[in-house]
């Protein structure tokens, strides 16, 4: 298994230095050459103008400037972003990033769950009516044109019914006299999702090998209600008690681009389980497990389910690179300043710096989260192991 | 099976009341904590205000006025913003940081006194090769901080800009008289000092016309000595500098900065900015009073006092003015449609569809103004760049190209047709249409057609075959083998560069027309619609600026007019780093346009301006097409002072000061 990780490891890297090479010729082969328009700027200060040219080696041969972006690239110099000049691209990736966590890590954790939930109900519910049904109305969310869904989301929701706020993360007039920052609210609001999703895991595992159906779930409902209290406790005291007016508002706005970007996400974990997991109800164990006199939901959630999750699984933590990515139309449509805005903006008005930068931190995600996949696979499915290892 | 129903519905039950208990808790805390904050904040003013200053408090305004913006400023810094950034949402959010001894009256556009205490425009002649204007600042106006607003700020400005080498905005505003790589020296400024605390002296080494002097330093922004002086160390400092507590020289000052998401100015109590009395006339004339017994006592007229005449007076009427950003434009108007925001700052005006939609919403108010600016067709005038070095080429392909076909059979009365380099509704400063368009302006295809070819017969060009025109709107059979007046044969494949439909539709369109009726003529013209960012590229790149023939671009116009000068002097051309991308060089023009800059009155420089617009209607550099309307909305209990206004409210930031919201 180590064996495998390190190699897989020194993968990545030759995969990372191949990533930072071809995005570098992508935005050199920009037409209208982003690189030296920025330099035609005649606003652009000499120093800036000089710095941009030492940054990515302008005046060297291409060879010479990728192996100095590279080289930049692990110093973190990505020089100054110039649309926010004098700000430099890891300031700005700072503060967008938490408000696009916070947004994508709950959407996909809620997608995720709700495209399990239904794709395993589906495969056991194989050829009822309800499944046809549910199964129509995934590949319609599966395959919608999302823009104008979140589009119509928003006019139906926001504008029409008036139940959801259009767009943005706040309503200004609650802020204006706020000791807090929206970036202090996310921080503690992540901090406590954070918290939540950990306990929430934990009274899971700790219940799942309790027999009885009845009592795991009695316990779990208990867990529920104890960190339902820690939580009201915990924004009922101190620094919590002053900014749970603002998280509440944060929170609000959030329940419709939540929602919207959950419809669409949750149709592809849906699929997929269904599909692994009658796969799976056709193996001979379960077979067996029917022979024991086992209960139906006992077959389905203990020894189908689990064996179906490992793809699903790897398919999630995949997702983890979408919540940087995939944030540019939602961000967009309702109007939350996040990452996808950022990279949205670097791109369309040619800030190569910052645009660069954003693109890297993806990179880097989208191999960690690659890394994650293969090592959890190996770990979690006993075949590959052995395979590797012999 | 019915006792697990009966378990679930139990759990369910004491889920929800536990959640019931929590959210009542909660929601009672919540109240009690905003109810102390307001405490806190009432408890904070009342200790740090007198009793003159509460009275003044209890009449301070109330009410928010709600502007959507769609993309987001940049900083708030005016030293960042004036040097590198000059981007449109970062001076729409920009707090009054700067001031300035002139400056420029809306909806007039009229020249009039800021903190000058007169409207100074003779300079005195040193004898050493310099000239000086000394004006006096009027006492009495403060900075919101309470400190004065004096020459001193004036002085160190000037001294940051020219020491700590300061750009863009900043080298407009104050043109330093630098040494060349050559050794000789650049017309410009060399000292601004303070004669006294509220005496200025800005002196030049050569004697300055209106676009240096009066539009140039005299208009330019000052800022607080006391403040910028800590920060004034080396320019990174000074451009990331913090603006917490940065003083202004208006009604309001930053309230909350929420980075992404919404930014507003607070009305400031103790402000002296405020109840001026304007009127303006329809002649451009400007009078102005103001005495409200705490800002120094003024009154002033400009200009022509004839004629129909509008009168407001200054707010500030609200409290707060809130700049609240939206994802794209489609959300910001969304967000108006819903009674979000009062008015959306739109530079670019509003989409005609989305017009539509909001009238039919009703209590909703419409208004068109003209922007200044316009879009137009360059032909490269460079020596040797046949065929559009060539006068009679431009003149033939001007004539043919109908705009009033295009503008109201194809667009619908889209935008509207202009002729000359001056915005129409700059009235004193446009000369009427002359030479060749004036004659091609009444004419039918047909006839277009027939002119373009005698006017190419006349300068000499040759062709195998003529062609001839159908009649009728009938395509014409196009001469063949057309050579120029040497014998030159015809350039193929002549790209016409435009911007893409997806970024304007309409020059695209015009484009595609003018490259066909070019065609018709024997030329082989073809539009390509690519990138803006490339055709720009493309004629500012000292390396590419000669490698075209023609484009389509357009410009945004400053509030005077001297694009005359600076798009087609022969010093400008963009191949040295200028303006001039046509490479126009006509030493007449350059003549006058050196007297257009030594022009000391308004008056002065719209006689040579009317001489220079003569010539380019003559060389045709540009062929201009259009200017399009600028459509805005905005809610009905909104109230501005005027409506009518070159280049249209969001052009002047939607007039925070002066707007009034009605409940």
């Amino acid at each position: 298994m180590l064996v495998y990780t390190i190699k897989r490891f020194f993968e990545m890297i030759i995969v990372f230095f191949l990533f930072l090479i071809i995005s570098y010729l992508l935005f050199n082969a920009i037409p209208g050459n982003a690189f030296s328009s920025l330099l035609l700027n005649p606003l652009l200060p000499p120093e800036t103008y000089q710095r941009t040219i030492e940054t990515f080696g302008l005046d060297k041969p291409l060879f010479e400037r990728i192996q100095l972006y590279i080289i930049n690239f692990f110093k973190g110099d990505f020089g100054y972003s110039y649309i926010y000049y004098p700000r430099t691209p890891i300031e700005l990736i700072a503060e967008r990033l938490p408000r696009t966590l916070m947004l994508f890590s709950i959407v996909n954790v809620i997608a995720f769950y709700t495209g399990f939930l239904v794709g395993k109900i589906l495969a056991w519910r194989r050829g009822s009516k309800s499944e046809t049904w549910i199964t129509i109305g995934s590949v319609f969310s599966y395959t919608v044109f999302y823009p104008w869904f979140a589009l119509m989301m928003l006019w139906f929701f926001g504008y029409k019914m008036g139940w959801f706020p259009l767009g943005k993360f706040l309503v200004p007039e609650k802020w204006y006299d706020s000791p807090y920052s929206s970036d202090e609210i996310f921080y503690t609001l992540i901090l406590f999702t954070t918290v939540t999703s950990v306990f929430l895991f934990l009274i899971f595992i700790f219940t799942r090998n309790i027999e009885s159906l009845q009592s795991r779930r009695n316990s779990r409902f208990v867990g529920l209600i104890i960190l339902f209290i820690i939580s009201a406790i915990y924004w009922s005291n101190g620094e919590a008690s002053l900014q749970r007016f603002y998280a509440a508002d944060i929170a609000y706005h959030m329940i419709l681009p939540t929602f919207t970007v959950t419809l669409v996400a949750f149709a592809g974990t849906a699929l997929l389980t269904r599909t692994t997991m009658m796969e799976v109800l056709k193996d001979d164990y379960i077979l067996t497990a029917r022979a024991k006199g086992l209960s139906q939901k006992r077959i389905r959630d203990r020894h189908a389910a689990r064996t179906a999750l490992l793809p699903v699984v790897t398919s999630f933590i995949f997702t983890i690179i979408t919540i940087i990515d995939g944030s540019v139309l939602t961000e967009s449509i309702f109007s939350w300043p996040g990452m996808g805005q950022l990279i949205l903006e670097a791109v369309t008005r040619e800030d190569i710096p910052l645009a660069m930068a954003s693109f890297s931190f993806i990179g880097i995600l989208a191999l960690i989260a690659h890394f994650i996949a293969d090592i959890s696979y190996a770990f979690l499915d006993p075949r590959i192991r052995v395979k590797v290892e012999n | 099976m019915s006792k697990y129903k009966g378990s679930a519905r139990w759990k369910f039950v004491v889920l929800f009341s536990i959640f019931a208990m929590v959210v009542v808790a909660c929601a009672g805390d919540t109240a009690d904590d905003v109810e102390v904050v307001e405490e806190e904040t009432e408890a904070t003013e009342t200790t740090s205000t007198t009793a003159a200053e509460v009275v003044e408090e209890s009449s301070a305004p109330e009410g928010v006025f709600k502007m959507g913006i769609y993309s987001d400023p940049q900083g708030f810094n005016i030293w960042d913003a004036v040097d590198v950034q000059q981007d449109y949402w970062t001076f729409a959010t920009l707090s009054p940081q700067a001031t300035s001894l002139f400056g420029t009256n809306y909806p007039s556009y009229t020249l009039v006194t800021n903190m000058a205490a007169e409207l100074v425009e003779t300079s005195v002649d040193n004898g050493d090769g310099t000239f000086s204007y000394t004006v006096p600042i009027t006492e009495g106006y403060k900075w919101s901080d309470g400190e004065a607003i004096d020459a001193n700020d004036m002085v160190f400005t000037y001294e940051t800009v020219r020491d700590l080498g300061m750009l863009g905005g900043w080298t407009n505003s104050y043109p330093l008289a630098t040494e060349r790589e050559d050794g000789t020296v650049a017309q410009g400024l060399t000292n601004i000092e303070a004669i006294d605390d509220y005496t200025v002296k800005v002196t030049f080494n050569f004697d300055p016309g209106l676009s240096v002097w009066q539009y140039g330093v005299a208009s330019a922004s000052f800022v607080a000595e006391h403040y910028w002086s800590q920060y004034a160390t080396d320019r990174e400092t000074l451009l990331a500098a913090p603006v917490d507590g940065v003083p202004v020289a208006g009604a309001f000052e930053y309230g909350t900065l929420e980075s992404g998401a919404f930014y507003t100015w607070e009305y400031d109590s103790d402000t002296m900015f405020f109840g001026g009395e304007n009127t303006v006339y329809a002649n451009g004339g400007v009078s102005y009073s103001n005495d409200n017994g705490v800002a120094p006592a003024i009154s002033y007229e400009f200009g022509d006092l004839s004629g129909d005449s509008i009168s407001w007076t200054d707010g500030p009427f609200v409290g707060t003015v809130e700049f609240s950003l939206y994802g794209d434009q489609d959300a910001a108007y969304l967000a108006f449609q819903s009674g979000e925001v009062d008015f959306v700052l739109n530079p670019l005006g509003l989409k005609r569809n989305a017009l539509e939609a909001l009238i039919s919403q009703g209590d909703v108010e419409v208004i068109t103004n003209q922007s200044n600016g316009f879009r137009y067709m360059a032909f490269n005038t460079r020596e040797g760049k046949f065929p559009t070095d060539n006068k009679a080429f431009r003149q033939a392909v001007s004539c043919i190209v109908d705009k009033d076909y295009i503008i109201e059979s194809i667009l619908a009365g889209a935008v509207i047709n202009m002729d000359g380099v001056m915005p129409p509704a700059l009235t004193s400063w446009v000369s009427p249409v002359q030479g060749v368009l004036a004659e091609c302006n009444s004419m039918n295809f047909e006839e277009r057609w027939n002119k373009s070819i005698s006017i190419l017969q006349d300068a000499g060009w040759q062709a195998d075959d003529w062609g001839s025109h159908p009649g009728g709107s009938e395509r014409a059979i196009a001469p063949t083998n057309l050579r120029g007046p040497n014998g030159e044969a015809m350039p193929s494949d002549m790209l016409l560069y435009a911007p893409s439909a997806g970024y304007d539709p309409i020059r695209s369109t015009f484009s595609l027309f003018i490259a066909d009726w070019m065609q018709q003529l024997g030329i082989d013209a073809v539009a390509r619609p690519t990138g803006f960012s490339i055709i720009v590229d493309l004629i500012l790149d000292p390396e590419t600026c000669d490698e075209w023939f023609m484009y389509m671009l357009g410009w945004g116009l400053t509030p005077y007019p001297d694009h005359v000068v600076s798009f087609f002097e022969t010093d400008a051309d963009a191949c040295a780093g200028g303006l001039n991308t046509p490479g126009y060089s006509n030493p007449v023009y350059d003549a006058l346009a050196a007297e257009f800059e030594a022009a000391k009155t308004v008056g002065e420089a719209q006689v040579i301006s009317k001489q220079m617009e003569t010539i380019l209607f003559e060389d045709l550099p540009y062929l201009v097409l259009f200017t399009p309307p600028l459509i805005e909305a905005y809610r009905s209990n909104v109230e501005f002072p005027y409506t009518e206004v070159l280049g249209a409210m969001s052009n002047l930031y939607g007039l925070p000061g002066s707007v009034k919201v009605n409940k």
